[in-house]
């Protein structure tokens, strides 16, 4: 049993390290492909604007070369489910990042607190009510006022001072 | 020694020393909280101190910057997310601690290292500054492009086991450091047609994309099976036995020492210096095998040397100018707001002023220990939520904190893919630290590289002076060594296996 979940662990790490190695590789020449215009304008003694980015390009393509044919150790896939919650939370913080300046902040963030813990299985129906109203609250009046940060105002805000 | 007297005189009133310790108060919670760094927290107090005169304004802010790299390790012990940036070294070993139950230990000897890091960088920057700057003034581009590549090497070499890992990880920073607007010529570059992007990836948002979303994503994935209730409530006791003490006392002393020369250098600060002490320490401790998993020397270096580079980071800043960071550019535009311009000139001209800084400096540590020994058991408190709870508060608090630093949904998105990123290295095996050490020392590579070659005219000869070479070699060795000891280990592994 041990054995067998080792084993996935490997063969999972193996197959990580080539997956890593191609996102890489397929970085390196996007900055190769990105600064093709720019290395026209690269002359004389300066290796570059765009010679010094893609002599680095060049070194993270060697290395992840280096890496494809290395042998492979990390942690286990995640479950399908894990992966799904994963993705559901960075959906959920990239859906904050833009409803915070229509709705404004304190809107906006009681919707997202909320949505994350169903996210991540809070159970506690009161918590599920006043985490999301006092945490916003508070982190509101302590940037408004103590740090005197402008965070982003809706309607809800336009009744606090 | 007049110049002495009355620094002295100046720094010992009421009002410096008030404002003092409303700095060390204000820095402990700006230092906690994740997303507000030193920096911010300096420019954004900094009009208060036009109400006061040089000395306290400059003190108050001295303070900040000191109770926030310190306080920067509680979240970096508690949560594995560095309050500031100088406390990324700290996660090493102070989370791992937290984990075997030993909470309570780690907060009180990061307090206690802080307090003689800060001293120890004070007393050197009293009686070292003048030829330490000095020194670091004789650097070229040249110097400056191999100290950052040794500055990866090292932190690649850490990672001992996934070296090649490391290093892509490193050189991933430096490209990554290299979106915006090119620092020579001026052009756009890997902006992907934004205008957001021509200043450059924020680095804020990418630290907290990396250390703390990449974190609370993991805990999503593993909703069922993590949480293990003592990661968010300290145990044992905040007490240090004298044993603990003198185990951690040499490497606090040699990391606090590194932590100063490195801070001292421009463009370098606690972040690299926190790191290479880590790095140093570990590399001469018995035992090394414990850095990274909870070792109470590897907590110590690492925030011993972070509090040392405040001072260390003052050297060049005032006696040449030159800020050795970020919050020592701030504090170079709190001097000039009073008329006083940081140089050689200030140096004889304000000596007074100078040395009352210098003092500052060595009563600031102890205020340190003594506000946070008195509120250390509330720190710890802070954490006292259940951990289903704290997980989406802290994605909250990295989106504000993002948000926060330039008002930019950009940056939000940035934070959001730097997260990401992080959690898929976590995911497979790589380090964030070197990515996170290339994308700091990144702009200070370029230039060092770009400009040492266009003054030797388009040759690469440069890397032959001496002490470029010296350090080209110095990187090169921690690579082979870190290496061999990494084979050397595999083949100790599979021998014990079989």
């Amino acid at each position: 049993m041990e054995t067998a979940t080792m084993e996935t662990a490997r063969t999972d790490g193996r197959r990580g390290n080539l997956v890593a190695a191609a996102v890489l590789v397929a970085a390196g020449v996007t900055v190769f492909a990105q600064t093709a215009e720019l290395a026209e304008l690269d002359s004389g003694s300066d290796p570059g604007a765009a010679g010094y980015p893609r002599l680095l390009a060049g070194v993270l393509i060697a290395l992840a070369v280096a890496l494809a044919v290395q042998r492979g150790r990390g942690e286990a896939a995640p479950s399908r489910s894990g992966a799904l919650r994963v993705a559901g939370a960075v959906v959920l913080v990239i859906a904050y990042a833009l409803a915070l300046e229509p709705l404004g902040y304190l809107t906006a963030t009681a919707a997202f607190l909320l949505g994350a813990m169903l996210l991540i299985a809070v159970g506690r129906s009161w918590a599920l009510l006043v985490v999301p109203v006092v945490f916003s609250l508070v982190v509101y009046l302590v940037f408004s006022t103590v740090f005197g940060i402008p965070l982003p105002r809706g309607p809800v805000e336009g009744l606090l001072p | 020694m007049s110049d002495w007297l009355a620094g002295l005189q100046l720094i010992l009133a009421w009002q410096p020393l008030l404002l003092m310790v409303v700095g060390v108060l204000g820095g402990i919670l700006v230092g906690a909280i994740p997303g507000l760094s030193s920096t911010m927290a300096i420019a954004i107090l900094l009009p208060f101190t036009f109400a006061v005169d040089p000395v306290p304004g400059v003190a108050l802010l001295l303070g900040i910057y000191t109770g926030s790299v310190y306080a920067g390790s509680i979240p970096a012990i508690l949560l594995r997310i560095p309050g500031t940036p100088a406390s990324a070294a700290t996660v090493l070993d102070g989370h791992p601690m937290v984990l075997r139950g030993e909470g309570r230990q780690a907060l009180s000897i990061s307090l206690v290292a802080s307090c003689v890091g800060g001293l120890v960088g004070g007393v050197l920057l009293l009686f070292f500054a003048p030829s330490l700057a000095q020194y670091a003034l004789r650097f070229g581009p040249a110097e400056f492009f191999m100290l950052a590549l040794f500055a990866i090497s090292l932190i690649a070499s850490m990672s001992e086991g996934a070296m090649v890992k490391g290093l892509l990880s490193g050189v991933l920073g430096l490209i990554i450091a290299t979106v915006g607007t090119d620092p020579i010529g001026g052009y756009p570059r890997l902006t992907f047609g934004s205008n957001e992007l021509l200043a450059g990836l924020g680095f804020v948002p990418v630290l907290i994309g990396i250390f703390g979303v990449a974190e609370a994503l993991t805990r999503f994935e593993q909703r069922a099976r993590s949480h293990d209730p003592r990661a968010l409530s300290t145990t044992g006791s905040f007490r240090l036995s004298l044993a603990t003490l003198r185990r951690i006392a040499p490497g606090t002393a040699y990391s606090s020492v590194i932590g100063f020369g490195v801070g001292a250098l421009p463009g370098t600060g606690g972040d690299i210096g926190s790191f290479i002490g880590h790095n140093e320490v570990k590399r001469l401790a018995r035992r090394s095998e414990d850095f990274g998993r909870g070792d109470p020397r590897g907590l110590a270096a690492a925030e011993s040397a972070n509090n040392a580079s405040v001072p260390g980071s003052l050297a060049p800043t005032l006696v040449l100018g030159i800020p050795g960071n970020a919050p020592a550019a701030v504090l170079i535009g709190a001097l000039t707001v009073h008329g006083l311009q940081p140089g050689p000139q200030l140096f004889s001209g304000s000596g007074d002023l100078i040395y009352s800084i210098f003092f500052a400096l060595l009563i600031l540590p102890v205020m340190m220990l003594v506000v946070g020994a008195l509120g250390i058991r509330s720190w710890s408190q802070i954490v006292r939520v259940p951990t289903q709870l704290l997980w989406p508060c802290i994605l909250a608090l990295s989106v504000i904190g993002s948000y926060a630093v330039r008002s930019s949904v950009v940056d939000v998105l940035v934070m959001g893919g730097a997260g990401l990123l992080g959690y898929l290295m976590i995911k497979t095996g790589f380090p964030t630290a070197p990515l996170v050490i290339g994308l700091i020392v990144g702009p200070l590579a370029e230039a060092g590289f770009r400009r040492a070659t266009i003054i030797s005219s388009g040759s690469y000869s440069w890397m032959l002076d001496p002490l470029p070479l010296a350090l080209l070699l110095l990187s090169v060795l921690t690579v082979t060594v870190a290496l061999i000891r990494s084979a050397r280990g595999r083949r100790t592994t599979l021998r014990s296996s079989e």
